[in-house]
């Protein structure tokens, strides 16, 4: 099952097929990586080698951005660089979904300038060993960043998630929501790290991880990580994993839902949030029928 | 006419053995209370009744209408027309309240028969509307988020969304105000009907002045020792329970262990 580009573009999207680091196809008003006006823009990567790109907002600009990973071989290490100049916002929907066992490696780069805002809400469905990373560097005052990340590895393979927030800037804002789900002997881990450097006093950084076992076999870790450097400055951060929750299951029970249909709503209430990000209905709806298929 | 019948049931959590042999019959029309002193079983017997999986009833039965309760899941239970509304809902982010109702009520219907999402909809903002709860209910997630108020109305919205024959109430009226316990009584009361019956299980005498019980129970150390009618919630009102005590010639329950509390500086009398 992969993502048929005509499926999921709406007549006011433009789009950029990328091949290698290369834009291959575009749509007429785009043909490169600056982003100097508004619009939806939606990426379609593949790649059968090592690969960079960079995104670069211009200042002020809105920008609602969708990525999908198409093909990408095996070994192959994709980098992926966002800009973010002074005021420039981006909502972003980034589905990783790979349905062969190609080992990937994908480096993700967020820079943000003053007043520059990111969404970053990414579904990643692989089926393969993978290293993620993701990186935001709040470079400058009043910078923001609100991250939802849904990781699912169902496929008998070890998936590694780092996400590092940098704040090198003061008054700038994180919020990071990272949910596993594991099923059919998997293993995720989720290292999140969270720093405030010296000279960035009221930053505000929050972080939270929750993992979903669904087998005895699989297993999900997280490590979170806090350095403040820097006065005040309010962090928090917390980190939850386990199997179904029996008094959850009860409860659902109690209102004459089936074992199985409540376990069922459980890990949709996991990955709901992500599906309330994607406002497009064609998408939702390829992204539902994968999962029932999947899980 | 529905029958809900306790027939001698004991249940126990862990090795601990709660419900020592209580014998109740509901029937659809009737309101009953319990009342009694604080860790005498009463949240048992509403968890046992609905099947929690920590309760185990080692004698005894329940049956509705002549089947066997006991050999029921949670969910059978549930459809078979029993609802339990919570002390303590649980929270589960992600699912909004909506599409958990029309889930449970989907749940209710017959192979091949679909809700009708309109008439949903319509019941759903007529029950929110006569709870006074906030407009946006059906899209927040279910009890994240919500105050204790707010849970509890919430209980009362799906008991009312669901139509169940018999509803067991624990503690509904805890964390309640004043004006939010006068809607959920009314709300109770306009449930009573010849299709529904009630098991109101509190500690005070405040909620049932808002709804008419027929029947009132005691229930001290596992078991119902005394039912009468809603003069017992007056004389309990004004009297507690020693007296009861004293009439039926029962010792008070060993309370539960104290916790102590260490610190850094705390040192262990055998120091």
């Amino acid at each position: 099952m992969r993502i048929n580009k005509d499926e999921v573009l709406a007549t006011d999207d433009e789009y950029l097929v990328i091949s290698n680091g290369q834009v291959v196809e575009h749509s007429p008003h785009i043909s490169d990586f600056n982003i100097d006006r508004d619009m939806k823009l939606k990426l379609f990567y593949n790649s059968d080698q090592d690969s960079e790109i960079t995104l670069t907002l211009a200042p002020g600009i809105n920008l609602h951005l969708t990525e999908f990973l198409e093909e990408v071989s095996d070994g192959v290490e994709l980098r992926i660089n966002i800009n973010l100049q002074k005021g420039a916002r981006c909502e972003e929907v980034s589905l990783k979904i790979n349905q062969e066992s190609s080992k990937i490696r994908i480096n993700t780069n967020i820079v943000l300038a003053e007043w520059a805002y990111i969404k970053l809400n990414e579904l990643t469905m692989l089926a393969a060993d993978a290293e993620m990373k993701c990186h935001f560097n709040m470079n400058e005052p009043n910078s923001k960043a609100e991250i939802k990340t849904v990781a699912i590895n169902t496929a008998h393979a070890k998936q590694v998630y780092n996400i590092k927030i940098l704040h090198n800037s003061s008054y700038s804002v994180s919020e990071l929501s990272s949910f596993g789900i594991a099923n059919h002997d998997s293993q995720i881990q989720i290292n999140t790290d969270g720093i405030i450097q010296k000279g960035a006093a009221k930053v505000e950084l929050r972080q939270k991880t929750k993992g979903l076992v669904l087998d005895s076999k699989s297993k999900i870790s997280a490590s979170p990580v806090l350095e403040i450097n820097d006065y005040d400055c309010i962090a928090n951060h917390g980190a939850s994993i386990g199997a179904i929750d029996e008094d959850q299951l009860y409860y659902l029970m109690s209102r004459g839902i089936t074992r199985s249909e409540a376990e069922k709503l459980i890990i949709s209430g996991f990955i709901n949030p992500f599906f309330a990000s994607v406002g497009d209905e064609g998408l939702l709806k390829w992204l539902q029928s994968w999962l029932n298929f999947n899980i | 006419m529905k029958v809900l019948k306790i027939k001698d049931l004991h249940s126990r959590v862990e090795d601990k053995e709660i419900l020592k042999g209580v014998n109740l019959e509901i029937k659809t029309g009737e309101i009953h209370a319990i009342m009694g002193p604080n860790g005498t079983g009463k949240s048992t017997l509403a968890s046992t009744i609905m099947g929690h999986y920590k309760y185990q009833v080692t004698e005894g039965e329940i049956t509705l209408d002549g089947e066997d309760v006991l050999a029921m899941t949670v969910d059978e239970r549930s459809r078979k027309g029993i609802f339990l509304a919570m002390q303590y809902p649980d929270e589960i982010a992600g699912i909004t309240n909506s599409d958990f109702i029309k889930t449970a009520m989907q749940a209710r219907m017959k192979q091949g028969e679909h809700l009708s999402l309109f008439k949903f909809i319509r019941q759903f903002e007529s029950a929110v509307k006569d709870l006074k709860m906030r407009s946006d209910l059906p899209h927040r997630y279910l009890n994240e988020g919500f105050s204790g108020g707010e849970k509890k109305r919430n209980e009362i919205l799906q008991m009312k969304m669901l139509k169940p024959n018999f509803a067991i109430l624990d503690e509904i009226d805890s964390g309640l105000d004043v004006d939010a316990l006068k809607i959920v009584g009314e709300n109770i009361n306009q449930m009573r009907g010849p299709d529904f019956g009630a098991l109101i299980i509190t500690h005070y005498q405040r909620l049932l002045d808002y709804i008419d019980v027929d029947y009132v129970h005691i229930m001290m150390n596992g078991m119902l020792v005394k039912s009468g009618g809603k003069e017992l919630i007056a004389k309990i009102d004004a009297e507690g329970y020693d007296w009861l005590r004293v009439e039926l010639g029962l010792e008070e329950e060993p309370g539960r262990p104290h916790a102590v509390l260490g610190s850094c500086a705390f040192k262990s009398p055998q120091e």
